[in-house]
This record gives C-alpha cells, structure tokens and sequence, in this order.
C-alpha cells in the first residue's frame, strides 16, 4: 500500500512539476552562487597567470633582459607581461586588468653599470586585488636582491659590460665573449659558495609523522551547511501536501478505508525523501561536476547525505503533524527551520554561535550532524563518527515519522479541516 | 446491513449527534433528511470510522465497526460530501489508486475501473485530469471511487451538491441501479425532492435527534391521512385558539399573516373539511387542496421549514 501511495504522489508530481521543480531550482542557484563565489579558490586549480604592466623608460639591453624574463621559460607560464607606456599601464591599473606595473627608470642600466646607485625600480601594485600584487611585489624583491648580488661578484668588469652596451647598434661578439669567459672564471671561483651552498638543506619525510593536514576548500566547508538548511526547506515544503490532502477531503477518504495513519505518512516521507534526493545530488554532485571539486569520499557523503535527508524529511513531517493547521504551518514551519539552519550551523560556523547553543542546541539538530560529518569526511577524520551519524540520522528520520503519525491522528480525531 | 444504536457526538459543549438509531437492509435506500448542521455528516463520520462515538454502537453486517474496523470499512464504500479526488491525475487514475487502496488486486482494478467508467459514462474521458472535469462529472468519480471494490454498504453524503439537475438526475438514477441490485444505501441529502424520489424509508433529523422515520407514505400520514389545506387570506387578526370547532377537527402547521397550513385531525372526505373551513370567522381570497410533502412533515416537527 505504501507503494501504491507513493506513486500516486510521484503522479501527482509528474502531473504538475513546477511546485517541485521550483523546490529544486533553489538548490541549483544555491550552488551556482555558492561555487562562483568560492569554487575559484580551489587549491588544485592554482592561480593563473599574473598579468603584469610593465613600463620600459631605460629602454637599453638590461631593460629588455628584465622584461624578457618574465616571458621566458618558467616565469612565462606564470606571467603575462605587456609591455605598455606609462599612461596606457595606469589606465590598466585603474581598470582592474593588471595586478601591477613594473616600471624601469630611465637611466637604469648606465648606473648599474657604472657602479653608481642606480634608480630604483617603481611596483604600483593593484589595491582592488589580494594575492597577485604581493607575489610580483616578492619577486621583485628577490631580483633586486639577484642584481645587487651581480654588481658586487662583476664590479670591475661592469665598465666593460657599459662600453659594450653603449654601441648597442653594433654589438662586438669578440668583446662580449671574453667578458663572458671573464665573468665565467668569476663564477668558477666562488662555485664552493654556490654549488652548493654553504648552507644546505636534506628534505626527509618521516614515516611515523601524520600526513599534513590536507586544506580546506571553502566551498566544500560552506557548501554543506547551506545545503542542509535548503533540504530543510524543500522538506518542509513537500510535507506541507498533507494539508492539501486534509483540504482535497482526500485524507478523509483515505481514513474511511485504512484506519491507520502510518502508511501514509510513511509514503509522504519517502516521497519528500525522493525529492530532497534530488536536490541534495544537485547539491551536492553539481558541485562537483560544475566547479570540477571532489569531495574526499564521496560514497561514504552520499550515505551521509541520503541519511540526513531522511532524517530531515521525517522532522518535516512532524513539523507538519504539529502544525495543526495548514495556515499555521505556513507561518511556524518557516521560522522554524530558519532557526534550526541557524542553531545547527548552516547559516553561521558552529564556532561562532553563543556557547549555550553550541552546547545544548546544536547537538540537537540534524543538519548540525550533517555538517560534523561531512567537514570530517573532508579532513579526513576517524570513521566512527561518520558511521555513528550516518546511523543516527537514519534511525531518527524513521522514529520521527513514526510520531508524526501518531500525532496527526490526534489531530485528525479531534477534527482538524484546513 | 447496518444498524446505528442510540449513537451520540459531542464537540466541546454542543451536542451534533444525540441518541440516533435506524437500520438499512440489503437493497435498500435509506434517507437522512435535514437542514445543514443537523448531524448528518457527523453520523456518517461515525458510521465510516472517522470519528469515534462517545456513545452507542454502529453494527456493520451484524459486526460491531470499532471491533474490526478493517473488515467494516472493506465492505463498506463512502462517498463524501465534498469531491475527494486528486485533480492532477485522470479520473482512471483516481479510480485505479482509490481501488488499490480499497484492497482490489494489481490486476484486477483496471478492469474494474473501465466497469465503472462506462457505469457512470465517463469512459470516453477517463484520460484526462479531473481538474478539466464538469462539477457533475467529478461528482460522478468521486461516487465511482466508493464503487471500486463492490462495497455491500454505500454510504452518500450529500453526493449532489452543487450540481445541474440533469448530472443530478443522472447519479440518482445510477444509485437506484446499485440499490437494485443489492446494495444497502445510507443517503444523507437537504433536498426533499431527492428523498422523495430515491429513498424507500426516510429518516427525518434535526439537531443531532431523529424525529421521525418511515416510508414517504407513513410519514405523510403523520401529517394528515387526506390532504392539506393551504389557505390564503389576510389573518393578521385572526385567533384560532379561540376556535373550539377549528381546534378539534384540524391541525393549524403553519401560519403566516397572509397564509395557513392546515390539516384535517381525522380521516375525513376534503369536501366536508373544505366546507367546515369556509365557516371559520375569516375569508380566504384561496384554498388549495395539496398532498403532504416531506416538507410538511418537517415542518409538523420542528414548526420551521426545512428549506430555512
């Protein structure tokens, strides 16, 4: 009988999908916004090229050396440098299209090469952007610390290096490859301080060391918490039907040919199961799928989720045979679950709420369970506590419903009507 | 088939249902009549296990309900006053769902259903959702769905509220064939005509209490064995109590400043009683000579119409 009930619900839903098709275009907003804001800072997706204005008012060979090494070899794939006047890089800057502009001054290479403190280089970084700006900013520092090194190993031979690149027109290859060979012999001797150097460091890992904690996706911190307030909400929705059925009459009907409320209700539940199924898959496999996050273990969260989404449906379920009428179910129902996604986490991190909540709230709501659980699928945690919540959500979801049975009936034999 | 015993329902303080008793035989239809909030409703709750009686039984093919209310309710169908169907699915869809529910086997609602489609001539749109159903055509579902399973019991509240008289004429020549062919009728309705019609005894209700109950004739005749006399005059300041000859030879059921309803107290010619009437201390401007109605019937009881 439960069978036949439940499809006569699958029915009516396939009859007249838009009530369930809106329940379920929530959760697909949800994790569209969830994952444009966050999915971007996934650790396995790096961070892109950095796009980098420089502006060349030496205009000589050192300056083209500077600005050919952020577009060769490795520092090419981490670097777009575009190579623009000072005006045209400001524009860029102001249009959030650089993290920043490096600017040669004019006149560099002559002092660096005479020996004399040459200009120094001028880093307008991006304020609208947080990471880029600081790591061109780091790197600049590393090369400045690089040319200040060069100056002090090639001192006396920068003279010749400076009448070399003074007739840039016609560069003598004789006179270059001996000032090569010269800086060579330079380099050879002080090879011990450099190959290796002095200092040395040997990596190891140890094996009875635990592993490094792995990091967090922020989406996958966030994502669960939202989803379970959303499910909720898509619980509450669905379970609201037994007020239709009380108004259709059909729920008379019913009870003039089964006594027990049980089955149907049980069949309410499954079918709002099935739904919030749905939304959770959306949820929570479409982050995956769409973003391109995987979740750590994603069979033992699917068991995890599938309970939890049980466990919510019967507490909506409830909800609805505690209403007593279908207007107060509008009202309460709401407010309740708003309370229960913020009392169980999903609107603000556990470890922000009051600590009297924390302590005697939380542990009472389900989708405080489902977040415990999926953070410590995604840190790797023990098992035990999945399990045990997996368990718990499950069993709970069928007592819940079982009450709510009971409830409804009392409700019903004392003549609830709308 | 079913028997009610002294049945009684309190909500709170108000008492809906008060000491009721009948019985309704295979093949037969029974009428409850009465105005709205008489009760009706509230004895076919009891009746079909909706609401528990705070007193009195109901016996269902000799079986107290509440000692086995699967087996009542499985020989038992009930039709609701208002239409109890799923508008998103098809009338087949409703009659297979409420069929399976009922207890009728995978394979055998489907034949079932098609039976009471061309029973109630709605096969030709069996298809379609009942949202894009006529009134009268879900009234005709909503009665087909209580028919699944063959129930020996049917119980109609009201099942023609609401609807045009042909779709109405319609269902109760539909009930008069399922009362032929052997199913015991409860049918509770506010329209006289439909109890006159359909029911072969009539029980009269009002506040919860049963006035009276019979076949049409036996509760005419509690009115008057001859005939009633409907006089119209100007009797503003007329005083029949002062009439000794009145008082003894007729009963005064209804009267109005412009209108009485008189009935002769004894089996007598309507000629004499139309001549003793005429020597009364009053001019008619009219005298109408009328059977008595179910109508007359309540009003005798009550002294209000059953149309108020």
């Amino acid at each position: 009988m439960i069978l036949d009930l439940l499809l006569k619900d699958l029915k009516r839903t396939r009859h007249n999908p838009w009530p369930v098709l809106i329940f379920l275009a929530v959760p697909l907003c949800i994790t569209g916004l969830l994952g444009a804001v966050f999915g971007s800072l996934d650790s396995s997706e790096g961070l892109g090229r950095i796009r980098l204005a420089v502006v060349d008012e030496d205009e000589s060979a050192l300056g083209g050396f500077l600005r050919s090494a952020f577009s060769q070899g490795e520092a090419g794939e981490h670097f777009e440098p575009l190579i623009v006047e000072r005006d045209e890089g400001e524009r860029l800057l102001r249009e959030n299209e650089v993290s920043a502009m490096l600017v040669i001054p004019s006149g560099f290479t002559t002092d660096f090469l005479a020996g004399a403190e040459p200009s120094p280089f001028e880093l307008v970084k991006n304020p609208a952007q947080a990471f880029h700006p600081a790591i061109v900013e780091e790197l600049m520092g590393v090369a400045v610390e690089g040319l200040s090194a060069v100056a002090a190993l090639l001192g006396d031979q920068l003279p010749g290096w400076r009448s070399l690149f003074e007739d840039a027109e016609r560069l003598d290859y004789i006179r270059l490859s001996s000032l090569i060979l010269q800086g060579g012999e330079r380099l050879e001797r002080v090879e011990d301080f450099l190959f290796p150097p002095l200092v040395g460091y040997e990596s190891t890992t140890s094996e009875s060391a635990k592993p490094a904690p792995p990091t967090v996706n922020l989406f996958a911190y966030l994502l669960p918490g939202m989803a379970a307030m959303f499910l909720l909400f898509i619980g509450d929705g669905l379970t609201r039907d037994l007020y239709k059925e009380v108004r259709m009459r059909t729920l008379d009907r019913y009870r003039t040919m089964r006594i027990s409320l049980l089955p149907l209700l049980l069949a309410k539940m499954l079918h709002a199961f099935a739904v919030m199924l749905v939304g959770a898959l959306i949820l929570f496999g479409g982050a995956s799928l769409i973003f391109g996050f995987a979740w750590r273990e994603p069979l033992r969260l699917a068991a995890l989720v599938a309970a939890y989404v049980l466990c919510a449906a019967g507490c909506m379920t409830l909800l609805a045979a505690l209403a007593r009428s279908e207007k107060r179910a509008d009202a309460m129902n709401t407010m309740i679950v708003f309370a229960m996604a913020f009392t169980g986490g999903s609107m603000f991190p556990l470890n922000v709420l009051p600590a009297f909540i924390q302590r005697t709230l939380s542990p009472v709501m389900p989708n405080y369970w489902l977040i415990r659980g999926a953070h410590q699928l995604e840190q790797g945690g023990p098992d035990g506590l999945v399990i045990a919540v997996t368990a718990g959500l499950a069993v709970a979801g069928v007592g819940l419903v079982v009450a709510a049975a009971w409830r409804f009936d009392r409700l019903l034999r004392k003549g609830v009507r709308e | 088939m079913l028997q009610l015993n002294d049945l009684a329902k309190n909500f709170g303080g108000l008492r809906a249902v008060d000491g009721v008793s009948l019985k309704v035989s295979a093949g037969e239809t029974y009428g409850l009549l009465g105005p709205n909030g008489a009760g009706k409703t509230t004895t076919i709750s009891m009746i079909s296990g909706l609401l528990r009686p705070d007193q009195g039984s109901v016996v269902v093919d000799g079986q107290d309900f509440w000692g086995n209310p699967a087996r009542s309710q499985r020989l038992m169908g009930v039709v609701p006053q208002e239409v109890a169907l799923y508008d998103e699915l098809s009338g087949l869809d409703n009659l297979c769902f409420w069929g399976r529910l009922a207890g009728l086997a995978r394979t055998e609602v489907k034949p079932r259903a098609a039976e009471v489609l061309e029973a109630l001539s709605l096969a030709d749109r069996s298809r379609e959702p009942v949202r894009n159903y006529s009134g009268g055509m879900k009234r005709r579902i909503n009665i087909g769905c209580a028919l699944m399973h063959r129930p020996k019991l049917l119980l109609l509240d009201e099942p023609t509220v609401g609807i045009d008289p042909q779709a109405r004429q319609n269902i109760l020549d539909f009930i008069r064939r399922l009362a032929r062919d052997g199913t015991a009728i409860l049918y509770t309705t506010h329209y006289l005509e439909e109890a006159e019609t359909l029911c072969d005894r009539v029980g009269i209700i009002d506040n919860g209490r049963l006035l009276a109950e019979g076949t049409l004739a036996e509760l005419q005749a509690r009115v008057s064995r001859t005939a009633l006399f409907l006089i119209e005059g100007r009797f503003a300041d007329a005083r029949p109590e002062e009439w000794p000859a009145f008082s003894e030879r007729f009963t005064l059921i209804q009267h109005t400043p412009r209108q009485w309803l008189v009935a002769a107290r004894e089996d007598r010619d309507p000629a004499d009683c139309l001549r003793d009437l005429l020597e009364l201390p009053v001019r008619p401007d009219n005298v109408t000579l009328k059977r008595p109605s179910l109508n007359d019937v309540f009003l005798q009881l009550t002294g209000r119409e059953l149309r108020e």
